[in-house]
């Protein structure tokens, strides 16, 4: 099934992992003895070392281990000035130099088991006589071990500041605290905004617009799946809402135009659950269209009501089925619009929050002065269980 | 989740279980590998042990779609329970495919 639509079909298998380069590497040989460190040399020749260099004792390996570094080291243990099991342990109280391959030449005579070796910090060792193979083996096993931990560290390294810095556009996308606070006092709104993404990345999405005569729309969108192809998709969407701009369409008209540029765009099984407010301070009214959305909430005189918003999700069908209404918003009514995450919540007890739940939450905790929305993340935060499985995007907006 | 799939006289039934959830797009593979392959016209997924679902679980029926409408099969979501149901009813599932209780 390669290449085809679904999020399993079209890889190529695994990458080929790098090869470790021998010629590259730098093994700094330790032993008294100019007759082994010359068969020593010749084994490291054989495996293709390309940089050997050469200490006489424990103190003369650490300067030159200081000055040079090393891929590995090779420590004989007998050894005048500093003996190899000194030498060791002062490589692992170093903490630039606890991941340093040092592989100890130990005679099976004074220490079988090579505990001391070990103790001391040593990563293998060889026993003497030694064995070329043996030798060649266990040095070529701890460079390659050495290379691979070193790539693995690199990619993650690298991955965790791409997803950061990812992660700062995403939030970009998404109106600060400064132009929430800006719009509200120009259209008598007070209006609050929380966006938490699971993962690193997510795949919800929200932002507003100030449509003339009064008007301001709100736009909450939730891609299936989380992590990174999700927030890649809430790039594409944030795109397609430049080009399609939502200035003087109904609701559901503005949805319907979303959607086809989504269903070709996005493959089979991937979608986005909307909902599109436009609150209308002038006429006192708030109108709006749903694309499966988790149904708002709407509270006026202290009484809360789930809206519906169901509806084909953006980006299924060329022929999008979504729900529209128009309803009074006088001064007063706060509308909570929020993703799956906040219903889909586990309690303590492993029960969903449900939309029961969030219903006797927010009852009790939006009514009242400024600090709506923080004061049912606050209640929510007391009752679920974290982390949550999902991206969580929450908005509560109120006409003052 | 977990999956069982079954031959039934006029296609195969499907039962679900557990949580549809991401982690489970790979599993999922061989259920629409299943409906590839079969013979008959209904591809019944029993959905009554099946606790939760979510938008990728959502996907994973939308993906099953796609290869069942080309052979003909109808998809029927069966049996779901209060939870997934309510689920079912946000995304208008009804419009898609035939839900049975």
């Amino acid at each position: 099934m390669s290449g085809g639509p679904y999020p399993w079909s079209g890889g190529t298998g695994q990458p080929s992992p790098q090869r470790i380069s021998f010629a590259d590497c730098r093994v700094l040989v330790v032993d008294d003895s100019k007759f082994n460190r010359e068969i020593l040399h010749r084994f490291l020749a054989w495996v293709g070392i390309g940089r050997v260099e050469f200490a006489a004792d424990g103190q003369q390996g650490l300067a030159m281990l200081e000055a040079r570094g090393a891929d590995l080291v090779l420590v004989d243990v007998d050894m005048p000035v500093m003996n190899g099991l000194e030498m060791c342990r002062r490589i692992r109280s170093n903490p630039s130099w606890s991941d340093l391959p040092v592989l100890m030449q130990t005679s099976p005579a004074s220490d079988p088991a090579g505990v001391n070796c070990f103790d001391a910090g040593a990563s293998d060792i060889i026993a003497k006589p030694i064995n070329p193979g043996e030798c060649m083996a266990r040095v070529r096993l701890h460079l390659e071990k050495q290379f691979f931990l070193r790539n693995l560290a690199d990619f993650h390294r690298r991955l965790e500041s791409d997803l950061r810095l990812a992660r700062s556009m995403q939030l970009s996308l998404i109106p600060d605290f400064r132009r929430l606070a800006a719009v509200g006092a120009r259209h008598g709104l007070s209006i609050e905004g929380h966006f938490e993404p699971s993962d690193e990345l997510g795949g919800d999405f929200w932002t507003l617009f100030e449509l003339g005569k009064g008007k301001v729309g709100f736009l909450v969108a939730d891609f299936s799946g989380h992590g990174i192809s999700a927030a890649i998709n809430t790039f594409r969407f944030h795109t397609l809402i430049e080009r399609i701009n939502p200035m003087d369409y109904a609701p559901a008209d503005w949805l319907t135009m979303l959607n086809r540029p989504l269903k070709d765009l996005l493959p089979v099984g991937q979608f986005a659950t909307c909902f599109y407010a436009v609150i209308d301070p002038v006429e006192g009214s708030l109108s709006y269209a749903a694309a499966g959305a988790p149904s708002p909430l709407l509270l006026r005189d202290g009484t809360a009501t789930l809206l519906d918003a169901s509806g084909l999700m953006l980006g299924v069908s060329n022929t999008p089925l979504l729900t529209s209404d128009t309803l009074p918003f006088p001064p007063g009514s706060s509308i909570l619009m929020y993703s799956d995450a906040m219903t889909e919540a586990v309690d303590r007890g492993g029960h969903l929050l449900g939309e029961n739940g969030l219903v006797r939450l927010a009852t009790e905790s939006l009514p009242g002065g400024e600090g709506r929305l923080a004061r049912l993340l606050a209640r929510f935060d007391e009752v679920v269980a974290r982390p949550l499985a999902d991206d969580l995007t929450a908005i509560c907006v109120t006409r003052v | 989740m977990d999956y069982s799939v079954q031959t039934t006289d006029n296609g195969i039934r499907v039962t679900l279980t557990g949580r549809m959830t991401l982690v489970d797009h790979d599993k999922f593979r061989a259920v629409v590998d299943a409906i590839e392959k079969m013979q008959g016209t209904a591809c019944e997924f029993n959905l009554a042990a099946l606790e939760f679902v979510d938008s990728s679980g959502l996907g994973m029926f939308l993906i099953a779609r796609d290869v069942a409408m080309p052979k003909n099969v109808e998809i029927q979501l069966k049996g779901a329970q209060e939870s997934v149901r309510r689920i079912l009813q946000i995304a208008k599932f009804h419009t898609l495919f035939t839900v049975l209780d």
